[in-house]
C-alpha cells in the first residue's frame, strides 16, 4: 500500500484493521503515521460524543408494550368471532355478570389493579438470589423456609390497605403473579377472571394467596413452591409426622 | 398483561433480542432524528417490526445489523410522512454536564453539534460506521449505491466535523482532489 492509497483509506476507513493498512502506517516515514494519530484522537471524540444514555428500563418497557398490543390483538381477534355467533352473546352476558360479581368483591380488584404499577416485573427473566427473597419476605415479617424456585422478582408492597409480598415466577414462557396478603383472609379458596387476567386466591398461612396469570396452568407449581417457602418444604413436614 | 403460551420460543427470541440491542438502537436512532421521543418510538416500532419478521432471522450474528436497518427504513418512512421538522439544533444537543468534566463536555457538546449539522447523506453513513460497525461494502449495499461513493461520503463527513471544529465552516462538497486528511 503506498501513501496515497492509505490516504485514502484513512479519510473513509480510519478505524481500519486491514493488515496493509497498519504495516503502511508502521513504516511509512511521510507523515502518515501522525496523519493516523490526528485521525483517530477525532475518532475518538466522535465516540465520545455519541454516547447517549439510553431511557432507563427501555427493554422492559418495550416489552411490555409489545406484551400489551399482542394480548389486545388477539382479544380483538376473538371478540371479531364472538359477534359473529349468537351463541356468544349469551355468553359475553354471563361473562359481564361474572366480571360485575367480581368488580363486587375487593380484593381481586386491588390485586389486577396493583399489576399495573409493577408492569416491568412481568417481563423479567432472571432468576433472583437467595438473600433477595430472604430480604422480599423479610419486609413482611415473614420467615423463608426454603427458596421458591423460578421466582424473578419479589417486593414487598402494600395492596390497598394490605401488607403484602408480591413475586413473579417464570413458569416457561409465562408469568405467574403471586400476591401474599399476609395479613388479611379469605374464607375459601377461589378462581376469579378479571380484566382478562385469570385469578386463584386461597386461606394460605395467616393470610391469603392470590395467583395471577394469563391462564391457570402454572397455579399448582406456584402454590406449591410458595408453600413450601412459607409452611417449609412438603418432605419435611411429612418426615415429622 | 399476560402473554398467550403459543408464542413461547419466539417470544424467549424477541425478548433475548430486545433486551441485547435496544440500547444501541436508541443511540443509533438517537442521532439519526436528534430527538429522545423520536428515538424511543422509532425504536419501538423497529422491534415491532421485528417481531413480525422475526422467523427471517436465521443468524444471531446478524441481528444487530439486520435490526438497524430496519431502523433506518422505518426513520426513512417517518421522514418522507412528516418533512421535515426543522428543530433547532442547540435543543436536541445532550446535556451531559453533570457526568463529564467541563472539557470534556464543552469538547463533546461541540462534536455533537457538529455531527447534528451534518446533512443526512453524510451523517447517515457515518452513524452506520461509527456506531453499527458497518463496513464501507456493507454501507454501500443498505445505501444501494457504490463503495466509491461511500468512501467520499465518509471522508466528506469527517471533513465537514473537522472543519466545524476547527472554525472553519466553508467546506464545499467537491470531490476530493486527491483525498488526503
Amino acid at each position: 500500500m503506498d501513501c496515497l492509497e492509505f490516504r485514502r483509506r484513512l479519510a473513509g476507513e480510519p478505524r481500519s484493521r486491514e493488515q496493509a493498512f497498519l504495516a503502511h502506517r508502521d513504516s511509512c516515514h511521510a507523515g502518515c503515521t501522525e496523519a493516523w494519530w490526528r485521525a483517530q484522537r477525532l475518532e475518538r471524540r466522535i465516540d465520545n460524543a455519541l454516547i447517549v444514555e439510553a431511557p432507563p428500563h427501555l427493554a422492559e418497557r418495550i416489552l411490555l408494550a409489545h406484551f400489551t398490543s399482542m394480548r389486545t390483538r388477539v382479544r380483538r381477534r376473538w371478540q371479531g368471532f364472538a359477534i359473529a355467533a349468537s351463541l356468544l352473546v349469551a355468553l359475553g352476558f354471563s361473562a359481564f355478570a361474572f366480571d360485575r360479581r367480581a368488580s363486587a368483591d375487593p380484593l381481586p380488584a386491588m390485586g389486577v389493579a396493583h399489576l399495573a404499577g409493577e408492569a416491568g416485573a412481568l417481563a423479567l427473566t432472571q432468576p433472583l438470589g437467595e438473600s433477595a427473597l430472604r430480604r422480599g419476605f423479610a419486609g413482611r415479617g415473614v420467615a423463608l423456609q426454603a427458596m421458591p424456585d423460578d421466582a424473578v422478582y419479589i417486593n414487598d408492597c402494600v395492596v390497598g390497605p394490605y401488607r403484602v409480598v408480591h413475586l413473579v415466577f417464570r413458569e416457561g414462557a409465562e408469568p405467574v403473579t403471586a400476591l401474599y396478603f399476609v395479613d388479611r383472609t379469605v374464607a375459601r379458596a377461589r378462581d376469579f377472571h378479571r380484566n382478562g387476567w385469570q385469578g386463584s386466591e386461597m386461606p394460605f398461612g395467616n393470610g391469603t394467596l392470590m395467583l395471577l396469570g394469563a391462564d391457570a396452568r402454572g397455579f399448582t407449581s406456584v402454590e406449591r413452591a410458595m408453600d413450601d417457602a412459607v409452611q417449609g418444604p412438603a418432605q419435611q413436614a411429612l418426615a415429622e409426622l | 398483561m399476560p402473554v398467550l403460551s403459543k408464542v413461547g420460543s419466539k417470544q424467549r427470541q424477541f425478548d433475548a433480542l430486545v433486551r441485547a440491542h435496544a440500547n444501541d438502537l436508541y443511540r443509533f436512532a438517537y442521532w439519526l432524528c436528534g430527538e429522545d421521543a423520536r428515538a424511543q418510538d422509532l425504536v419501538q416500532e423497529t422491534l415491532l417490526r421485528a417481531w413480525r419478521a422475526l422467523d427471517s432471522l436465521r443468524d444471531g450474528a446478524a441481528a444487530k445489523p439486520w435490526l438497524l436497518t430496519i431502523l433506518r427504513r422505518e426513520h426513512a418512512r417517518g421522514f418522507e410522512r412528516k418533512r421535515l421538522d426543522l428543530t433547532e439544533l442547540d435543543d436536541r444537543v445532550v446535556d451531559d454536564s453533570a457526568s463529564a468534566s467541563p472539557e470534556r463536555a464543552g469538547s463533546d457538546a461541540q462534536v455533537r453539534a457538529a455531527i447534528l449539522k451534518l446533512d443526512p447523506k453524510y451523517r447517515e453513513p457515518l452513524l452506520m460506521q461509527v456506531l453499527g460497525g458497518f463496513s464501507c461494502e456493507e454501507i454501500a449495499r443498505e445505501l444501494n449505491c457504490k463503495p466509491g461513493a461511500v468512501m467520499t461520503q465518509l471522508f466528506r463527513a469527517r471533513q465537514k466535523l473537522r472543519a466545524q471544529l476547527d472554525g472553519n465552516h466553508a467546506v464545499d462538497d467537491r470531490e476530493p482532489a486527491h483525498g488526503l486528511p
